[in-house]
């Protein structure tokens, strides 16, 4: 995606166009939506829809400095993607000071997961699933006992994160990702609404009131504490 | 790179590339970014909008197909 944006274009006088339609409405509460691929360092074909960490980091630390903004509601419906920028986003996200929910609507797929967890508290919609299978290469693959040590230290960091940040045991978690038979080409189990919550990796089925009057909540209690 | 995703390599790495995907950002005063793509000339439309802030997605402005013009001036008309 061309991100050459347009430097010789004068694009920044937006009150030229006369902006009447623009409501004043102003929220304290930022909604951050992570769809499609999560894209890292490589840029994927153009025909993919990504959600991109150069987007959405600094959005991130916007959120976190400003201070009208109270609370960050994460919205979820991606099939995976980078390994390092879906961790990256979900450290920034679990490391925020302002309260966090996530709502997990269609799916959470792969390193979709961590970022599913990485809030305050979670909710995932009833119909909504969430994909828990092993990460792999491709490409010129090494047949050393090295190549191995690596794909394990790469999964570990992924695991990790996904047990420090929801109620889900380490074992149980291996043994989802390793379960033959459930999906088609691969290992791994997929999980439907109600079942995550019942394997503690997300705190409550729900929909979007639920999520944001949760938030509300934290954001209440938080100013309770600060008086 | 490790890509983690329900979506097969090929797909993903597919190479049927099209023109039309091709698309430019344009960030606003107000933080939102523009995902534009060209139609004619200095004629773009809006693909879609890259916020946090829940209200810019209201504005009748920025809504995804609106057609705008990029000028190589100051100004920067719809």
């Amino acid at each position: 995606m061309n991100n050459d944006t347009i430097e010789d274009i004068s694009v920044a006088n937006i009150k030229e166009l006369g902006t009447p339609n623009i409501p004043i409405i102003s929220s304290n509460i930022h909604c951050l939506t992570v769809i499609g691929q999560i894209e890292g360092h490589l840029v994927l074909p153009p025909h993919n829809k990504t959600t991109k960490y150069e987007h959405v980091i600094p959005q991130l630390i916007a959120i976190e400095e400003s201070r009208d903004i109270e609370g960050l509601i994460l919205i979820l419906n991606t099939v995976g993607g980078d390994v390092e920028a879906g961790l990256a986003i979900a450290e920034m996200i679990s490391t925020m000071s302002k309260p966090t929910v996530s709502l997990v609507l269609g799916g959470g797929h792969s390193i979709g997961v961590p970022l599913s967890v990485c809030t305050d508290y979670s909710f995932i919609a009833s119909s909504a699933t969430m994909t828990i299978h092993p990460i792999r290469i491709t490409g010129i693959v090494l047949g050393v006992s090295q190549t191995y040590d690596y794909l394990n230290k790469m999964q570990e960091r992924v695991v990790d994160f996904i047990i420090k940040h929801s109620h889900i045991l380490k074992e149980e978690l291996y043994e989802m990702m390793t379960k033959p038979g459930e999906l088609a080409n691969d290992v791994g189990t997929v999980l439907v609404g109600q079942e995550a919550v019942d394997r503690g990796l997300i705190d409550e089925v729900g929909g979007l009131t639920d999520a944001l009057n949760k938030l509300k909540d934290m954001i209440n209690k938080k100013k309770g504490e600060q008086i | 790179m490790i890509i983690h995703s329900i979506i097969p390599k090929d797909t993903i790495f597919s190479q049927n590339d099209c023109t039309e995907y091709h698309m430019k950002n344009v960030t606003l005063d107000n933080g939102a970014i523009l995902q534009i793509k060209h139609n004619h000339d200095d004629v773009y439309e809006i693909v879609r909008i890259i916020s946090t802030d829940p209200s810019h997605y209201l504005g009748k402005l920025y809504q995804p197909g609106t057609p705008i013009q990029l000028l190589r001036s100051k100004s920067f008309t719809r």
